[in-house]
């Protein structure tokens, strides 16, 4: 028990410093919205019951147990190499859960709006989960043909498999989850509904794309070091190298909009992306799997404000909008894409 | 073979106050030549100047006839090169990224195949060749790196200790690639610590230390053992201060 009593002192000293410091303020565009959703509806005197279906799946999503892994902290080679048994090391798993902020916000949410029930259920969960995404781990590592990522296809041409890795990595990022999320809820809605809203469509298409957003700002994000170094090898010019990126997003992009409203949900992403680059090219964002994405709090609000006014737009407009976007998009691309390449240290 | 020549004159590179390649100068056309030097010489830092990861901040490199800061895109294609941190994509496996290299260096469908499968065999990596590279052991992932910087038949290889990892027989197979390679004309340069490899493998070395060249010579050429001259200007630190490091523990 000494042992483990080390392992978390270690953690609670490592989580309070991210705490201290600015690295812990980075923003996932999504909690935003919603944080300015719940600030609306208070500031109006009214509670925030537009935002509680989205906070409820946030809370869903947070049950993941690497969005909020202090446990994360020590490096996988180095725990290892530990003399703890397994179930030390599993006990050390579910008590470092513990030290998460993220978990111990949500909880207290949960029972401050719920009940204690609730909450020492949510609670359950995440144990749980916890105890599922160990087991899955191991079952990927001992039969390679469980593992999904094999399943993604290859691309024609020269950037194919700069964008199959690409589509890999947003696979392993939480905010595309969300967004097949929303995208399974508006096809529910359309399929389900006696008589559904048009209007819903667009807006259903900008929240799929804001949930993507993020990641746009960051597109290298899973990649610092060893990744960046063999894009940089490759004789390939900046705009290449960027437009396979943004191939993979929009292609999972097109595929969770294309039952709501494609032409918004479009709009929306190529916007998102011609935003994102300059976060993505002079900002290192460093992202960890099987998390949120984090951005920039300014260029959140950038990208939000674009989501949905272009969206909105191009549901009035029809396609100038999305030509407007794609236009913007593409200098975009050339431009940081130059950007890259002078970027060279 | 003009082209796998390597050119340098007073490059410089500066990190705030420190300069970590300070007016280097030399040229290498054919050969094996080793990068000697203690750990901080500025070794890896030359070699990411020379592959295009770094700009320089004076000086002037070129590979072949192209200007390694204005062509870079054609120096790109000369070179092959395995660096410091392997320039691996965790979420491709090995065969992905030989296919990712071939086509982005214009080999064709029938070129990868087979260079594919002879890169694999002569590195032994037939095992691993479906597995993601984040799962990967370090000597795997050395030898990937070997097998995409020799996979587009590049005029020069830049290499960043090739040998570290290896197993016997990898290295004996990377020892006898070198001679073949530069036998038809192309040009090696590799970091290297171990000098009894140094003096198996390379025809010439250059030494740095802080920064500067301190010596580029053919090593039949030299005035005495390698050891005696890295050892000149490193000194091996004693061992007193651990003497608590003793197996009969009390």
């Amino acid at each position: 028990m000494a042992r483990l009593f080390a392992i978390l002192k270690f953690i609670r000293l490592a989580v309070s410093r991210e705490l201290k410091t600015f690295e812990s303020i980075k923003f996932n565009n999504f909690f935003l919205f919603v944080a300015l959703m719940v600030y609306a509806s208070l500031k109006s005197g009214l509670e925030p019951q537009s935002a509680e279906p989205l906070l409820m799946l946030l809370g869903l999503l947070v049950l993941f147990p690497i969005s909020s892994d202090p446990l994360a902290k020590i490096p996988p080679s180095r725990l290892s190499l530990w003399p703890i048994g397994g179930r030390e090391r599993i006990l050390l798993r579910i008590v470092s859960l513990g030290l998460s902020p993220v978990v111990w916000i949500t909880v207290l949410l949960m029972w401050r709006k719920a009940g204690l029930t609730q909450a020492l259920t949510f609670l359950a969960l995440a144990v749980i989960v916890q105890c599922l995404v160990v087991l899955a781990n191991r079952l990927a590592i001992r039969g390679p043909r469980y593992n999904v990522m094999h399943y993604v296809p290859p691309f024609p041409g020269i950037l194919g498999e700069l964008i199959r890795n690409s589509l890999r990595e947003m696979l392993t990022i939480l905010d595309t989850y969300l967004a097949a999320l929303f995208s399974v809820g508006g096809i529910a809605y359309r399929l389900l509904s006696p008589r559904p809203n048009a209007t819903a469509f667009p807006v259903l298409s900008a929240l799929v794309a804001l949930a993507l957003s993020t990641y746009a700002q960051s597109l290298f994000g899973l990649e610092f070091g060893s990744g960046i170094t063999r894009y940089r090898l490759l004789p390939l010019r900046g705009w290449q190298i960027l437009l396979a990126k943004d191939i993979a997003f929009l292609s999972v992009l097109t595929v969770l909009v294309a039952p709501l409203d494609l032409g918004a949900g479009l709009t929306s992403g190529v916007a998102a992306l011609a935003l994102g680059h300059r976060s993505t090219i002079f900002s290192r964002l460093e992202q960890r799997r099987w998390r949120f994405a984090t951005g920039r709090v300014f260029m959140g609000v950038v990208q939000m404000a674009a989501c949905f006014g272009l969206a909105l737009g191009e549901r009035s407009t029809g396609p100038a909008m999305l030509v407007f976007a794609a236009s913007a998009w593409v200098g975009s691309l050339l431009w940081y894409g130059r950007a890259w390449e002078r970027k060279n240290d | 073979m003009q082209n796998a020549t390597i050119y340098c004159r007073d490059l410089t590179k500066r990190f705030g106050n420190l300069i970590a390649v300070d007016r280097i100068s030399f040229e290498l056309a054919g050969g094996i030549c080793a990068l000697l030097g203690p750990n901080g010489a500025g070794k890896s830092t030359l070699l990411k100047l020379l592959t295009g990861l770094l700009r320089p901040d004076e000086g002037t490199i070129r590979i072949g006839s192209a200007d390694v800061s204005q062509h870079w895109v054609d120096a790109k294609r000369m070179i092959g090169v395995v660096p410091e941190d392997l320039g691996l994509l965790d979420s491709l496996t090995i065969k992905e990224h030989l296919e990712l290299s071939g086509r982005v260096y214009g080999l064709d469908k029938d070129q990868i195949r087979y260079r594919t499968e002879s890169l694999v065999q002569t590195l032994g990596l037939r095992e691993a060749l479906n597995t993601f590279l984040n799962k990967c052991s370090h000597g795997t992932r050395k030898k990937t790196a070997l097998a995409l910087a020799l996979l587009h038949n590049p005029y020069v290889l830049l290499l960043d200790e090739p040998f570290e990892g290896a197993d016997p027989v990898s290295a004996k197979a990377i020892q006898h690639l070198f001679t073949s390679m530069s036998q038809r004309g192309a040009t090696i340069f590799f970091v290297a610590h171990s000098l009894s490899l140094v003096t198996q493998v390379a025809s010439q070395a250059i030494m740095m230390h802080r920064g500067r060249l301190v010596w580029h010579s053919p090593l039949s050429a030299l005035s005495r053992p390698l050891g005696d001259m890295y050892f000149d200007l490193v000194e091996a630190p004693g061992v007193e201060a651990l003497h608590w490091l003793d197996c009969s523990r009390s």
